[in-house]
């Protein structure tokens, strides 16, 4: 973070603090997008997204004040937004409704055939009936790593928890989905892990995983 | 399933939502803001505190005091201008004190729950205790913020060049336009032409700031050869230490507590002694404990462990092993060779990995602070995070 940037959110919640309503509408403007994308990939639908980013928004500007300025404003917000997902999901249980996704609520890329559209459809609606299956800590720890494309430590952070604890979530959560592909063409299709690039495994050390350290170490 | 959010684009919130979203949570925003003003009692006590100080005479000759503002208007309405002509002077504006050097204008205002001094010439002293959960207190001067939580430093503004200038505590240092990060400790000091934001991240101050005569008597040298200040803080500062005196923690045990607490000497012809205190001082995450007080035994084990065990465990007897070469048998070069190739192999995930890093920058820069040593903690401190090994490592990066 720079500087700059530092300076202006300190001085913006300043403002904030003071009840300045061109403060609050300025700091709800430059988180909104952000907050609302992270929500959305744990939720998966804009269903009752109005409720809570208004939630969200207004603990922050009700815990402003604990704000301490050593942690950026927006990881602060994050965690805020976090939390608030967290009591969301845990007071509606687990299923949340997923069904809306039929009205093309999840628009894929532009260019992308009529086919390919429909099964990115039937694939996100398809990931988060898995996900709904899952509890709100393990639904968060795996959202905000696989979807919203957190690390794992970011993660722990905004969720609270060791990086370990996540990590198992993380990975028990994955375990879950690709059982879940094994008997799901649909999803399975969607996942699609061939087609990915061949990145760095994520070795996390846990039971039936080996880490490339292995036995060559001496 | 990596890069899943790929394929699951956020669906935007339409105008109108967002509007009535935004008007709802600045509506009730604003009204939770509310609250009764506890500026015009500090306005009322600055009033009486700069009154008595004027009666009193001492220190306060040639002052020029203008703009008090009325008493029901908060203070952030109403800047308060200082000019000091031909002595030093102090002002207490209640959590924070500010002595000034002859020649020195500045401006102070309360935006909201902070302070911000508008420094126009000349030198400040601030003693600035613990802000708990108010905004910052923040020096302006000229093109230069300097953004503190609580410690002691100045700042100088002299000739379009700013310096700020750490008596007390460590305090960090955000260039402007860049994304470095950077801590500097009591006694060194930051000069830039432009662009230095600094926060402090300190201990509660044990003593209220409540004293005038205790910020006048201080002296604030601005000296910018760093040296000239550390002669004058032994008592304060860890003793350096040879590596030859050894640890307790190879053992698996916890660093003793002679490791983690001991003041050794500082050693005077050594300019980054400071430095390498603050090195030393961070604790080493300890090796596994597996009962047998002999290293060369110990490593013996720990090759054992890592044919055996899978996952952390592997990783920690791997970890291990470096960190008994390092500390019980003083093999630096031996060390380091075993943590290159334990990073070239865990994943970079792995806490280990992190504290990998640390014994590394370790090893490196307590027997200098060359390349390699800066190499390593820039290293770490990419990876760390926010914490006092992390600050170190910042320290060690901005050290030349």
């Amino acid at each position: 973070m720079t500087a700059a940037a530092y300076v202006e959110d300190v001085l913006l919640v300043d403002r904030c603090l003071t009840g300045e309503p061109a403060a609050t509408r300025e700091l709800f403007r430059r988180h909104r997008a952000r907050v609302h994308a992270s929500l959305f990939r744990v939720l998966g639908t804009n269903r009752d997204m109005d409720d809570l980013l208004q939630d969200a928004f207004l603990q922050v500007f009700q815990s402003l004040r604990g704000w301490r300025a050593e942690a950026s404003l927006s990881t602060w917000i994050d965690r805020v937004a976090v939390r608030v997902a967290y009591r969301y999901l845990s007071q509606r249980g687990r299923r949340i409704q997923t069904e809306v996704l039929e009205t093309d609520e999840v628009a894929p890329a532009a260019h992308e055939s009529g086919s390919r559209r429909q099964l990115a459809r039937d694939g996100v609606k398809r990931l988060y009936a898995v996900l709904d299956q899952l509890s709100p800590a393990a639904r968060l720890a795996f959202t905000l790593h696989e979807i919203d494309g957190r690390t794992i430590t970011e993660t722990a952070k905004l969720v609270g928890s060791s990086v370990t604890a996540t990590k198992l979530r993380v990975w028990r959560a994955r375990n879950r989905v690709e059982a879940a592909a094994a008997g799901d063409p649909v999803l399975s299709e969607f996942l699609d892990p061939a087609s990915e690039p061949q990145g760095e495994p994520v070795p996390l050390g846990y039971t039936g995983e080996v880490i490339a350290l292995g036995k060559e170490a001496s | 399933m990596n890069r899943v959010g790929q394929r699951i684009p956020v669906e935007p919130l339409d105008d109108e939502r967002m509007t009535n979203i935004e008007r709802r949570i600045v509506s009730r925003a604003v009204d939770a803001a509310a609250k009764p003003v506890l500026a015009p009692r500090n306005n009322t006590a600055l009033g009486f505190a700069l009154i008595g100080l004027f009666l009193l005479g001492a220190g306060f000759v040639g002052w020029k005091l203008r703009g008090a503002g009325s008493p029901d208007t908060t203070v952030a309405a109403a800047p308060l201008r200082i000019e000091t002509a031909g002595l030093r002077s102090t002002l207490d504006v209640g959590d924070a004190s500010i002595t000034s050097d002859p020649d020195t204008a500045f401006v102070v205002t309360r935006p909201g729950t902070g302070v911000l001094v508008e420094l126009a010439r000349g030198k400040v002293a601030l003693a600035v205790g613990k802000r708990g959960a108010r905004a910052p207190l923040i020096v302006r001067a000229g093109n230069t913020d300097v953004v503190v939580v609580g410690t002691r430093f100045s700042v100088e503004y002299v000739g379009g060049e700013v310096s700020v200038r750490v008596t007390e505590g460590v305090v960090k240092v955000l260039r402007r336009n860049h994304s470095v990060e950077a801590r500097v400790a009591a006694g060194q000091a930051w000069q830039a032409p432009q662009g230095v934001v600094a926060l402090a991240a300190l201990p509660e101050r044990k003593q209220p700031l409540d004293t005038i005569a205790e910020a006048g008597d201080r002296e604030v040298e601005l000296d910018l050869g760093a040296p000239d200040v550390l002669r004058d803080r032994v008592a304060k500062v860890p003793d350096a230490r040879t590596p030859a005196r050894g640890s307790a923690d190879g053992a698996g045990a916890r660093p003793s507590k002679a490791d983690q607490t001991s003041r050794p000497t500082l050693d005077p012809g050594d300019p980054q002694g400071d430095l390498k205190s603050l090195i030393r001082a961070q604790p080493v995450f300890p090796a596994l404990d597996v009962g047998e007080p002999d290293a060369l035994k110990q490593i013996a084990i720990y090759q054992a462990h890592m044919r055996e065990q899978q996952g952390e465990d592997h990783l920690h007897a791997f970890y291990s092993m470096a960190v008994v070469q390092s500390m019980k048998l003083n093999r630096s070069a031996d060390a380091l060779t075993t943590l290159e190739r334990f990073m070239r192999r865990a994943p970079v995930s792995s806490e280990f990995y992190l504290r990998a890093l640390w014994l590394k920058v370790r090893i490196h820069c307590v027997r200098a602070i060359d390349e390699q040593c800066r190499q390593a903690a820039e290293q770490y401190r990419r990876r760390a995070g926010d914490s006092k090994a992390a600050t170190v490592a910042e320290l060690v990066t901005l050290s030349h």
